[in-house]
């Protein structure tokens, strides 16, 4: 199966089990570090194993039979090839929004409590009052996760590389980012803390 | 009984500890412009007037900001700024994408991260 499978590009007159063969085999197959991760559509009862046995199975609309349609993870509602594209394009969209907003978040918070924490301890009183936690924490960044996360897919998802499966949600980019900006933060808050008097 | 709050009635607003709030608060507004971009983009700006909902948002806020500061008072532990105190808290919230530069192209290849 391994020798095959990577020069594979066209199955012609294939049976259903073949499919599942397939996609069976490229799951398990040891060729890469990394599992594969496989894709399948199908509109028939017999696709049924193939679409649940991969990552993602797509199922047709409006061809597609329930059989399939439950077995699948997307239906395409338009019976259309290039809305798997589009799947995509979404798909990776979400993914960010959810990392733009994370990297957000978690910068406000080890700021905030970082500036709690050094302000009780040296001048025994935080310098952000409860009130306006609950304005930053509540309201800004309910408001900011919705600007981040509303942002259109553009074309340039598609030309990025796929992440991997097992790849971490914060990647190392945005790690540095929230550490050095927090740091920034945590330096110009302690400034004004300490200088300002 | 003492009950371990500081006497001089600490908790009333002051105007260096208004600063420092909304320092931190522009702060985060103007990072939320930096985080539109995850994969260390140059270019933070890129299509932020695609999504009105995006400029919209940050600008609501910036607004409620600025009524929270000069009319907060006592409830948000507030004093009103003066202009000059505004434009400091407004420069260390650019500052905040200026950074976002040279972390991005001095500082993390100079320590080779």
């Amino acid at each position: 199966m391994d020798k095959v499978w990577p020069h594979l590009r066209v199955l012609a007159r294939s049976s259903p089990q073949d499919k599942y063969v397939l996609v069976k085999g490229i799951i398990s197959s040891k060729l890469n570090p990394t599992r594969e991760v496989v894709a399948v559509t199908g509109d028939g009862t017999n696709d049924g194993p193939a679409l649940k046995k991969a990552d993602v199975g797509f199922a047709m609309g409006i061809q597609g039979t329930d059989v399939a349609k439950e077995a699948s993870d997307i239906i395409l509602v338009d019976d259309n090839f290039n809305s798997i594209v589009k799947a995509v394009m979404w798909g990776r969209n979400v993914y960010d929004s959810i990392a733009k907003f994370l990297q957000f978040q978690l910068t406000v918070n080890v700021v905030a409590v970082f500036c709690a924490f050094i302000g009780a301890c040296i001048v025994k009183e935080s310098p952000l009052r409860a009130v306006q936690m609950l304005w930053v924490n509540l309201i800004m960044d309910t408001l900011a996760s919705l600007a981040l996360a509303t942002e259109v897919p553009t074309e340039d998802l598609l030309t990025r590389k796929p992440y991997g499966r097992t790849r971490p949600l914060i990647s190392r980019t945005m790690m540095k980012n929230i550490i050095g900006h927090a740091i920034y933060q945590l330096g110009v808050m302690l400034f004004i803390l300490f200088a300002g008097k | 009984m003492d009950d371990g709050r500081p006497v001089d009635s600490v908790f009333k607003p002051s105007e260096h500890f208004t600063m420092i709030f909304n320092a931190f608060v522009l702060m985060t507004l103007f990072n939320e412009i930096n985080c539109r971009k995850i994969h260390g983009e140059k270019n933070v700006f890129r299509g932020i007037f695609t999504n009105p909902i995006f400029y919209g948002i940050w600008i609501v806020t910036f607004v409620v900001q600025i009524l929270l500061v000069q009319y907060g008072s006592f409830a948000f532990a507030c004093v009103a700024l003066t202009l000059e105190q505004w434009m400091w808290c407004l420069f260390f919230g650019v500052t905040v994408l200026l950074w976002n530069q040279v972390k991005k192209n001095y500082i993390l290849n100079f320590f080779k991260f």
